[in-house]
Parts: structure tokens; C-alpha cells; sequence
């Protein structure tokens, strides 16, 4: 458990490991809003190729990126999906007829019941469980031998199925470009960086500096819960607790003898704390300097120029092309 | 004029009372080693000392000056502290973040900030650990991050709160050997410990019972009277066990005091 880190950032060496925290976050806002400025297709699968592109120069794996893509797969395709069933503007271009009878529709109920059955026992996700569901109502729908109770027709028109590859891309470049940022950034520096661009918001009385240690010390104390998560959950266990098996309320029972002392061990750790930090002169709010300088290096400023480029560039497009 | 002077202080715990018109005075260059049962009100006099908690009567000076809420962050940067728990005083992600926590907060430049990491890592040995996270050090090497916190903001008097009571043996004897190197460095001095043999290295000891001083005396006079010790229900070190058996029995010789007194400052 030690080992898992929030954002989870994997060391490395490359210009984007070097870059600057303050130019990462502000290129990736930037970028972020460059996406949502493209306006024609054409132009979002460059962008997506400039994004992947990065990966290489950046040295940083495919493999990660793809597994930061892995845990929104769902939701991608789920709104890919539902983009093309429901948008019925623009040219028509699939029209697939669908005849709702008897024989489908039962085995549709009892595919949906059996699944429920057997997906704890094999492992076929609910996407290829629908795409199963929905060749069976097509395949069906032939047999001409029972009486439909119910004729609908399933069309894929040109601007759903443009509008479905725009949203479908930009959330591939946002959440790329997001993995890219928390793996070649240590939770310290993206803290640090964060705390720097947010600076101006002390004119409006928000204190950057306290957020950003509250940040950083609960970034420092994560594997020491984690770590305390563990023992605790070893000395219930040796008391009798099982965390693996059981009912919602086994499990509603199991958790609250885990929370119980956690709260209580961190509540005293925070008093220990505070006390550990006062005596070493820290007051809220009083000017501190800071061990961690950020420096400011030619390539910061190139990449930055890069990403306001871009989104200069997005809107000439859209402008030009509307 | 001593160097830390309580004088009649009282705390009382919402629960109970800690410390009862208590009155002591350290010297500078001294070691006192404040010993005590548990619930003797030992970590709370270090927390009035470093002005964590405030007395409800009685007042405490260092170097000649009032702790009050004004004068409290003054009076910190002259004494440096050093907790029970490893963990929950290591403020830093790195061993390098924590000693600089300190000299953040003194506003200590960005250049002497980095002598002063360097200078006191190195005198606690820590210089290879320093880009260490700490969950990957062990307790005695934390407790030796958070003496070298303490000690890169200088301070005059280093207070030590049990800091060994959590360690393994080794752990143990590093931070040991930590305060009796900072001992020859004629820092002042004052652990507070329920461990005798920790006492046994101070040039003074004061034992603490329900908040008061039981008595005080050079490591000598105190543990060898089995007295005080059985009321301040402390237990004896082995060899002075040993030694006052052997006096009970009416066999003594300055040979063997001499040597079984060497014995015991070696554990």
C-alpha cells in the first residue's frame, strides 16, 4: 500500500520533468482551452496527434497513459455511444430497422438475468454484454414468423456522429494531457506550482499559502495513514474481522472498525502536529521564506509560447472556418 | 541568572491537575534530566517551557524574559524540541523540507538556509538521507532529522520529551549519543524521561511526582535513595540494585562502587 501515490507520478528524465509546475499547469489550462475552442474535426485529430506526439519527446510510456484512459473507457464510450443513437441532425447516414418481437425481447430479459447471474464468474464487461444484446435484437428482428409489437429503427446521422468524435477526442486529449502532467510532476512541485499560480487570489483575501500547506501535509502523511490503514486492519483481522468476504453490512460493519480508530489516531496526530510545528516557530499567515525556489528556464517560456499559440491558433481556425 | 527559571507555576487539565506550584531553575550549559512516573506532569512542564500551554498562575522566564503571548515566538527560537512520536513531528515530504521547515518559518535566506541544512544534516549524519522520504527511514533516524530541524534554528537549550520512549534499542542509543554530543558542545540541556538510565548522563536530576519536585540532586544522590525512587514508584537501574544489596549486606569497597557506577553510565 506504500506504494500508492496520488496522481501517482513516476520518475523520470525529460524536458517535461524539468519544466516548470507554474508553466505545466498554466500550458495545461491553456491547451484545455484550446480544445474546447476547435471547431472542426480535422483540426481536433491534429491536436490529439500533437498530444501524442508529446509522449515520445516527453519520454513518457503509452502504456501509463493508456492506463490513466483504462478507468474513463466507460464513460467515453457510453457517451459516444448515446451522441449517435440521440443526435438526429445533419445527413443520414445508417438506417438499421429494428422489429421488437416475442423471441428477442424474452432473450433479451434472459441474457440481462443471466448476466447478473454470471458476472462475478466470467469476466465479459457490459460493453461487449450490450453489443451480445443488441445483435440478438437485430438478429431477430428477421424472423418475420412473429408479429412485431413494435418497429423502431436505429440511424446514425453526420453531425451525431461528428459531435460523437469531437467529444470522444477532447476527452482523450484532456485526460492525456492531465496523465502527462501528474506523472512527470512530484505532488510537491504541482503543490508548489499551485501555490504560485493562484498567488493573485490574495487580493481577494484567499490565503494560497495556508491551502498549500494544508496540501503538502496531507500529501506527506498519505503513506503514514496508509501504513496505520494496514495495522489496524491486521489487528482487527486478528481479531476476527474479515475485510475480503461478507454482506453490505458486513462490510458497512467492517468499515466503521476501520474509520473509528483512523479518526481517532489522526485526531491525535494533528494535535502532535500542530504542537511539533509551533514549537518550531511556525505561525499561520506570517511571511516564511521558501526552500523550494522554482526557476524560470528558457524552455518554460517556449512551452508556454507554444500553448498560447495554440490556442490563438484554435480561435483563428474557428473563425476563419465558421 | 539562570537560563530557564519556573517559578510557582500551576497547570491544571480540564480533567486534573498537572503541575502544582512548581518552581525550578536551569542553568546555562547544564543538563537536567526531569524524571517521573507517568501522569507526573513531566511532558507538560516541557509544553509550559516552549509556551504550548500557559500556566494559570506562576511565571516562567528564560534568559530573564516573561514567556507571554508576545514574547512566545521569541522565547521558541531559543529552544529547540524534540517530541516522543518520530512521525508526528516531521513536518517535510523530504529530510531536506523538514530541517528547512524551521528556518522557513524564521525567514532564514535562501542561502544560509541551504549551509544550515547542510552543516546540522551532517552533524546528525543524515547527508545521504536527505532526498529520503520518511517512510523510509527508521524511528532513530527521524528522531535524528527532528534534532537536526531543531538544531539548524539554533537554539539555546534543546529539550528532549521522551524522545526515546518510542524508539527500538538502536534508535535508542543514536539519539543518545546525539545528546551526549551535543552535551560536549555545551548545549543546555533538558531531557524528560521516565528511563533512569538516561538520567544517569545529566550533571543534575529532578525528580517529578503529581506535578511537584520530589527532589533534586546530582544523578548520585538520586539514584542511589531507594526512598525517593519508591515514592516516585520508579524502578532501579540493575547495577545500582546490585550496589545497594551489596551495602545492605555490609560488603562495600570504593573499587567496586567505582566500577559498577562506570557499568550502569554505560547502558
Amino acid at each position: 500500500m506504500k506504494n500508492i501515490v496520488i496522481g501517482r507520478y513516476i520518475p523520470g528524465n525529460s524536458f517535461l520533468y524539468r519544466l516548470d509546475p507554474r508553466v505545466k499547469l498554466i500550458a495545461l489550462v491553456l491547451l484545455f482551452a484550446a480544445t474546447f475552442i476547435i471547431s472542426d474535426i480535422w483540426v481536433m485529430v491534429g491536436a490529439l496527434g500533437f498530444v501524442i506526439a508529446l509522449l515520445p519527446i516527453g519520454k513518457i510510456s503509452l502504456k501509463r497513459v493508456f492506463q490513466g484512459l483504462k478507468p474513463l473507457l466507460f464513460l467515453l464510450i457510453f457517451t459516444f455511444v448515446f451522441q449517435i443513437l440521440f443526435n438526429t441532425q445533419g445527413r443520414l447516414l445508417i438506417a438499421i430497422p429494428l422489429q421488437f418481437n416475442i423471441v428477442n425481447t424474452l432473450l433479451a430479459f434472459a441474457l440481462f438475468g443471466s448476466w447478473l447471474f454470471l458476472k462475478r464468474k466470467i469476466k465479459f464487461t457490459f460493453l461487449s454484454f450490450l453489443l451480445v444484446l443488441g445483435l440478438i435484437v437485430y438478429g431477430f428482428s428477421e424472423l418475420t414468423m412473429f408479429v412485431p409489437y413494435n418497429t423502431s429503427t436505429l440511424a446514425v446521422y453526420e453531425t451525431g456522429l461528428t459531435m460523437a468524435l469531437f467529444i470522444l477526442l477532447r476527452l482523450i486529449i484532456i485526460v492525456t494531457l492531465s496523465t502527462v502532467l501528474t506523472i512527470s510532476t512530484k505532488p510537491t512541485d504541482l503543490n508548489l506550482g499551485l501555490e504560485r499560480v493562484l498567488k493573485p487570489l490574495k487580493l481577494v483575501r484567499v490565503n494560497t499559502e495556508e491551502i498549500a500547506m494544508i496540501i503538502g501535509i496531507a500529501l506527506r502523511y498519505i503513506p503514514t495513514l496508509l501504513d496505520e490503514a494496514n495495522k489496524i486492519m491486521l489487528a482487527q483481522a486478528s481479531r476476527g474481522v474479515d475485510f475480503q468476504e461478507g454482506k453490505f453490512k458486513d462490510k458497512v460493519v467492517q468499515i466503521i472498525s476501520l474509520l473509528v480508530p483512523m479518526f481517532i489516531i489522526s485526531f491525535q496526530r494533528s494535535d502532535e502536529l500542530a504542537n511539533a510545528m509551533e514549537a518550531r516557530c511556525f505561525v499561520p499567515g506570517k511571511p516564511r521564506t521558501r526552500l523550494n525556489q522554482l526557476t524560470w528556464k528558457p524552455i518554460d517560456s517556449l512551452v508556454l509560447g507554444i500553448s498560447i499559440m495554440s490556442v490563438i491558433t484554435s480561435i483563428t481556425l474557428r473563425i476563419l472556418g465558421s | 541568572m539562570p537560563f530557564i527559571e519556573l517559578k510557582n507555576v500551576s497547570f491544571k487539565y480540564p480533567s486534573k491537575q498537572a503541575i502544582e506550584q512548581l518552581s525550578l531553575s536551569i542553568e546555562k550549559g547544564e543538563w537536567v534530566a526531569v524524571v517521573g512516573p507517568n501522569g507526573s506532569g513531566k511532558s507538560t512542564l516541557a509544553k509550559l517551557i516552549i509556551g504550548l500551554l500557559t500556566p494559570q498562575s506562576g511565571e516562567i522566564f528564560v534568559e530573564g524574559e516573561k514567556l507571554t503571548p508576545e514574547s512566545v515566538n521569541e522565547v521558541r527560537q531559543k529552544i529547540g524540541i524534540i517530541f516522543q512520536n518520530p512521525d508526528n513531528q516531521f513536518v517535510g515530504v523530504t529530510v531536506r523540507d523538514d530541517i528547512a521547515f524551521g528556518l522557513e518559518n524564521l525567514q532564514v535566506p535562501y542561502q544560509e538556509m541551504l549551509t544550515r541544512i547542510d552543516t546540522y544534516a551532517a552533524q546528525m549524519k543524515m547527508t545521504e538521507f536527505l532526498d529520503k522520504e520518511p517512510s523510509n527511514l527508521s524511528g532513530g533516524q527521524k528522531q535524528r532529522v527532528a534534532i537536526a530541524g531543531a538544531l539548524a534554528m539554533q537554539p539555546e537549550v534543546m529539550i528532549f520529551d521522551e524522545a526515546t520512549s518510542m524508539l527500538d534499542p538502536k534508535g535508542r542509543l543514536e539519539t543518545l549519543q546525539a545528546m551526549r554530543e551535543l552535551r560536549a558542545q555545551k548545549t543546555t540541556l533538558l531531557t524528560i524521561t521516565h528511563d533512569l538510565k538516561e538520567a544517569l548522563q545529566a550533571d543534575r536530576v529532578v525528580v517529578l511526582n503529581e506535578g511537584q519536585v520530589l527532589a533534586t540532586g546530582t544523578p548520585r544522590e538520586i539514584l542511589t535513595n531507594i526512598d525517593i525512587l519508591t515514592e516516585a514508584k520508579l524502578a532501579l537501574i540493575e547495577p545500582l540494585e546490585l550496589l545497594n544489596k551489596m551495602e545492605e549486606a555490609g560488603i562495600s569497597s570504593q573499587e567496586w562502587e567505582a566500577k559498577l557506577w562506570q557499568f550502569a553510565l554505560t547502558l
